[in-house]
C-alpha cells in the first residue's frame, strides 16, 4: 500500500472539511434560482475557478492520462483544440451571452422560447440520456484511479465506487449550486497544488530525452503527429474542434456556470479566462501518461498505468494531498453534473409532460430525487459496462448525441431567422442518430456490411453527427417555412423562466406549432 | 531528443505555466468573490426572513 499515516490524516481532514462547508452553505439556498444557478451572482474569478473545477475531475486525468500512454505526444493537440474552441466562445460570446441575456437555467428552456414546448421535451430527453450515459463511466474510472494510487489493487474498485457515490449524492442533494460553487473553489485550489506537486515529482524522476525516444519506439511518427496517428487523423481533429465549440457553449454542467454569472459580460470573461487553462488541463495529465509509458513500459493496463506511476513517484504526505485533490475534483465534477442532469430531467423532461410547471419546492424536491436516482444508475452502469475505444472517445461520442443537435438548434435559433420547429426536430433527431448507431453497432463491428461498418469508427460517427444535425436544421426549416413559420425571440423578457414556462405565449412574438 | 518531442515539450511547458499562473491568480481573487457572494446571499436570506415575519407567516 502506498498510503502512510500522514496521507490518511490529510485525506480524512480534507474530506470532513469539504463536507462541512457543503452543508454550511446550504443555508444560502433561498429559492430555485439559488439552488440551480446560485442566484446568478457569480463574479469572474470565482466563475473561472468553479468552471475549471467542474471541467477537471479524476475522470479527466484518467482519460487524458490514458491517451498520453496509448498515443504519445500527438494527443497534446486536443489541449490546443479545446483551448482555441473555448477562447473563441469567450472572445465572441457565441451562444453563451444570448443565453445569459434570456435568463434561462437549462439549455432546453431555450428550445421552448425559440421553438416549442415539444421541442424542449425532445431536447431535454436527448440531453438527459446523452448526459447520463456520458457520466456513466466516471465512477468506474475514479474507482480505478484511487485503488491504484492508494495501492489497494483492482479488488477495491467496487467499494471505492460505492463510498464515492454516497458522499457525492448526499452533498449535492442537500446543497445545490451554492455547495457546488463554494466547494468547487476550495477544490480548485487544492487540486492545482496537487497537480503542481505531481508534475514536479514526475519531472524529477524522468529524463526528458528518454520520453522522446520511448514514444518514437512505441508509436513512430504517429506519436508526434496527430494526423498520422491511427487513432486520430484529420477527421478526429475537425470533430474534436467542433465538438469542443459545441460542448463549451452548450454542455449543461459548464454552461450552467455562465448562466449563473452576474451578467452576460462576466459570463464571457469567465469563458475566456477559463479557456487559457484548457491546454494545461489536458496536457498535464497527458504528460503524466507519456511519462508512465517511459517509466513503466508498454505492458501496463492503459487505464491503470498513469495512476500507478503517481502512486510510485509522489512523496509521502503529498500523496494524501494528491488523493484529496483528486477526490475534490471528482466531487465538484459529480455534483455539478448531478445537479445539471437532474435539473434537466425535472424542468425539461418531467415538466414537459404537464400543462403547467411544478412549483419551486416541488422542483427542488424532484431535482434531488433525480440526483439520487442518477447516482444509483452510475454505480450499476459503472460496474458492468465495458467502454469501446478510449474513454476520451467514449465521452465525446456520448456527448455528441446531444451537442450535435443542440449546436444546430441553439446556434440556428439565435443567429438564423428561418430556423423553425421542424428544423429543430430534424437537428435533434439526426444529431443523435450517428452516435446512437455507434454505441449500438460497435459490439458487432466485424460482422457488419461495409456501409454500416463506417458508423463503428468513432471519429466518423462523431463528425457525421454534426453534419447531419446541421443538414437537418437547414433542410427541415427551409422546406417548411410556410407550414410552420419561425418563432422570433423576445429579447426584452426579464421574468424568471419558471413563470415563463407556464405562459409561453407571453414571451414569443411569432406564431409557432403549439400556439396555432 | 527529436524535433517533434522538443516542440511538444515546449508547448506543454508554456501551457502548464499558464495553467498554474491563472490558478494562482484565481485562487487569490476568487476568495474575495466568494466572500461577496455569501455576504449578498446572507442579506437576501435575512430580508426574506424579515418579510415572512412582517407578513405574519
Amino acid at each position: 500500500m502506498n498510503f502512510r499515516l500522514i496521507d490518511w490524516i490529510i485525506l480524512v481532514v480534507y474530506l470532513a472539511l469539504t463536507l462541512s462547508v457543503g452543508f454550511w452553505v446550504k443555508r444560502y439556498v433561498e429559492n430555485l434560482s439559488g439552488y440551480l444557478v446560485a442566484g446568478r451572482r457569480i463574479k469572474t474569478s470565482l466563475g473561472v475557478a468553479t468552471f475549471a473545477a467542474t471541467e477537471i475531475g479524476t475522470i479527466t486525468f484518467m482519460y487524458f492520462g490514458e491517451l498520453g500512454y496509448v498515443t504519445g505526444f500527438s494527443c497534446f493537440v486536443i489541449g490546443l483544440l479545446s483551448m482555441f474552441a473555448y477562447m473563441i466562445v469567450g472572445k465572441t460570446g457565441f451562444i453563451i451571452v444570448p443565453l445569459r441575456r434570456l435568463q434561462v437555467m437549462t439549455i432546453p428552456e431555450f428550445y421552448e422560447l425559440r421553438y416549442s414546448r415539444r421541442v424542449r421535451l425532445l431536447g431535454g430527453i436527448i440531453l438527459f440520456l446523452g448526459g447520463v450515459l456520458n457520466m456513466g463511466i466516471f465512477l468506474k474510472f475514479d474507482g480505478i484511479f484511487l485503488s491504484e494510487v492508494l495501492g489497494f489493487g483492482p479488488q477495491a474498485v467496487s467499494l471505492i465506487m460505492l463510498l464515492m457515490v454516497l458522499i457525492v449524492i448526499v452533498y449535492t442533494v442537500l446543497g445545490g449550486m451554492f455547495s457546488v460553487v463554494v466547494t468547487d473553489f476550495i477544490q480548485f485550489v487544492v487540486l492545482s497544488i496537487g497537480m503542481l506537486v505531481c508534475t514536479i515529482a514526475i519531472l524529477a524522476s524522468i529524463d526528458l530525452g528518454q520520453l522522446g525516444i520511448t514514444v518514437a519506439q512505441q508509436h513512430g511518427a504517429g506519436g508526434f503527429n496527430p494526423l498520422v496517428n491511427p487513432r486520430f487523423g484529420w477527421m478526429f481533429v475537425v470533430w474534436i474542434f467542433i465538438s469542443n465549440l459545441a460542448a463549451c457553449a452548450l454542455w449543461q454542467p459548464g454552461t450552467s456556470k455562465a448562466l449563473a454569472s452576474e451578467s452576460p459580460e462576466v459570463a464571457r470573461k469567465v469563458f475566456f479566462y477559463t479557456s487559457l487553462t484548457f491546454a494545461g488541463r489536458a496536457m498535464i495529465p497527458m504528460f503524466w501518461g507519456v511519462a508512465a509509458l517511459a517509466l513503466l513500459g508498454a505492458g501496463e493496463s492503459s487505464t491503470a498505468a498513469m495512476p500507478k506511476l503517481l502512486g510510485m513517484v509522489t512523496p509521502t504526505g503529498f500523496l494524501g494531498l494528491l488523493v484529496a485533490g483528486m477526490l475534490a475534483a471528482s466531487m465538484s465534477t459529480y455534483s455539478a453534473y448531478l445537479l445539471a442532469w437532474s435539473s434537466v430531467a425535472t424542468r425539461d423532461v418531467i415538466a414537459g409532460f404537464r400543462a403547467t410547471d411544478f412549483g419551486e419546492r416541488a422542483t427542488i424536491w424532484l431535482t434531488r430525487t433525480f440526483a439520487l436516482a442518477i447516482g444509483i444508475f452510475l454505480l450499476v452502469f459503472g460496474l458492468w459496462y465495458q467502454i469501446p475505444d478510449t474513454a476520451f472517445q467514449y465521452l465525446f461520442i456520448t456527448g455528441a448525441m446531444y451537442t450535435a443537435g443542440a449546436l444546430g438548434c441553439v446556434a440556428a435559433g439565435i443567429y438564423w431567422r428561418k430556423a423553425n420547429n421542424v428544423g429543430a426536430y430534424c437537428a435533434l433527431a439526426m444529431g443523435a442518430l450517428a452516435p446512437a448507431c455507434f454505441l449500438l453497432l460497435e459490439k458487432w463491428r466485424d460482422s457488419l456490411p461495409p456501409w454500416l461498418a463506417v458508423f463503428t469508427d468513432v471519429n466518423v460517427s462523431g463528425l457525421i453527427s454534426f453534419v447531419l444535425a446541421f443538414a437537418g436544421m437547414i433542410v427541415g426549416s427551409l422546406a417548411t417555412q410556410r407550414r410552420c413559420p419561425p418563432v422570433r425571440l423576445n429579447w426584452d423578457r426579464t421574468a424568471e423562466p419558471s413563470s415563463m414556462m407556464a405562459q409561453p405565449e407571453s414571451f414569443i412574438t411569432g406564431v409557432g406549432e403549439e400556439t396555432t | 531528443m527529436n524535433t517533434g518531442a522538443t516542440i511538444w515539450l515546449i508547448i506543454f511547458a508554456v501551457s502548464a505555466i499558464v495553467f498554474f499562473v491563472i490558478a494562482a491568480g484565481v485562487s487569490i481573487r476568487g476568495l474575495a468573490d466568494l466572500r461577496a457572494l455569501l455576504g449578498q446571499s446572507e442579506q437576501v436570506s435575512r430580508r426574506r426572513d424579515g418579510d415572512q415575519i412582517n407578513n405574519g407567516e
